[in-house]
């Protein structure tokens, strides 16, 4: 898929018919590609996209977890934090995303099944929510 | 601002020895992870995980080379303070670049090619603009990009009615071939020439979204 229309899309499915979905959201210095709201949790969704045969940013953990941070102060919520990417994610990375919570859903099929799984990703039981201070190297 | 380079290896490769070939001070003065995390814009709140080793490069930059996962070696490269331009930036990643290939490109163990450089804002933003190696496919492509061949074959095209009602088809018709013809053979020597020139530099692109 190319990457340049990718994003769009994804964000058009996930809102077709979702009342409680921002995009563009500020959170101070970052803003999220989406935020749906949920009466007890919020998701929040980084859209990923470009050339296919380049691997996922490797500041994509770094970048989560200050979203996660930034989000939890303004909503006041337990945060879910997706990254939809059409890149490469090596299972390293995905292992040290999914540890700090942060699912990771790779763009493999049709915009809508992406956009379903999002809607979903709070039914999965992931582990601790992200501190939000800086991790200890 | 920041760039992560992508480097993609061969199929012999041995981690090992591509850690050993590249580690401090092989290709800069060692700089330590910790002291890294806390020169980045990026990493100073929210370090990662683990990194490989932190150096010293050119350009009053530094690197962290964060990952070797799979066949794919990924660098940081920032600048030590925020008046390190993106300008710099970009030439202090293209020169780290072609440092770590001159020094790995010579056994097959730890031999690889550059994947991409990318430009991030601190904020972990794409910016879109993209290094890749030039190769003389992509130097074509540019030399008969459409917005090249268009205005030749629209003449092209038009001498068709021209020469439908009438008027000498055969010249027009021989010379609208043959201008287009020069056009392709004008276009291939101009790539080539622009490949020869500027094999083994990083040509930067701006992707727009």
């Amino acid at each position: 898929m190319s990457g340049s229309s990718l994003d769009a899309r994804i964000i058009q499915a996930l809102s077709a018919g979702q009342t409680e979905i921002d995009t563009e959201v500020s959170l101070n210095d970052l803003t999220a590609d989406a935020i749906i709201r949920k009466s007890d949790h919020v998701i929040l969704v980084e859209v990923k996209t470009g050339d296919a045969r380049f691997p996922l940013p490797s500041s994509t953990h770094s970048q989560m977890k200050q979203f996660v941070a930034e989000a939890r102060e303004k909503y006041q919520q337990r945060i879910v934090p997706v990254v939809v990417t059409n890149y490469r994610v090596f299972p390293e990375m995905k292992d040290e995303l999914e540890k700090d919570g942060i699912q990771v859903l790779s763009v493999d099929g049709s915009v809508s099944e992406i956009a379903r799984q999002i809607l979903r990703a709070d039914d999965v039981e992931g582990p601790a929510p992200v501190s939000a201070g800086p991790m200890v190297v | 601002m920041y760039c992560e380079i992508d480097i993609e290896h061969g199929p012999h490769l041995v981690a090992a020895d591509l850690l050993t070939a590249i580690q401090p001070p092989a290709l800069g003065a060692d700089f330590p992870l910790a002291n890294a995390y806390a020169s980045s814009r990026r990493y100073k709140a929210s370090p990662p995980a683990g990194s490989i080793f932190g150096q010293l490069t050119v350009r009053n930059c530094f690197v962290i080379a964060r990952t070797l996962s799979g066949d794919v070696s990924t660098y940081h490269v920032e600048g030590l303070t925020p008046a390190v331009s993106a300008r710099t930036l970009l030439e202090a990643s293209e020169m780290f670049t072609m440092q770590l290939l001159a020094k790995i490109n010579s056994d097959p163990k730890t031999q690889g090619k550059l994947l991409v450089i990318r430009l991030f804002e601190d904020t972990g933003f794409e910016t879109g603009v993209e290094g890749q190696d030039l190769t003389w496919g992509r130097a074509l492509l540019e030399q008969l990009s459409w917005k090249e061949l268009q205005p030749k074959i629209l003449a092209a095209v038009t001498a068709i009615p021209i020469i439908y009602f009438g008027l000498d088809k055969k010249t027009l018709l021989w010379s609208s071939l043959v201008s287009l013809g020069f056009f392709v053979a004008f276009g291939l020597v101009q790539a080539t020439l622009k490949y020869s020139k500027n094999r083994g530099k990083i040509t930067f692109v701006v992707r727009r979204s």
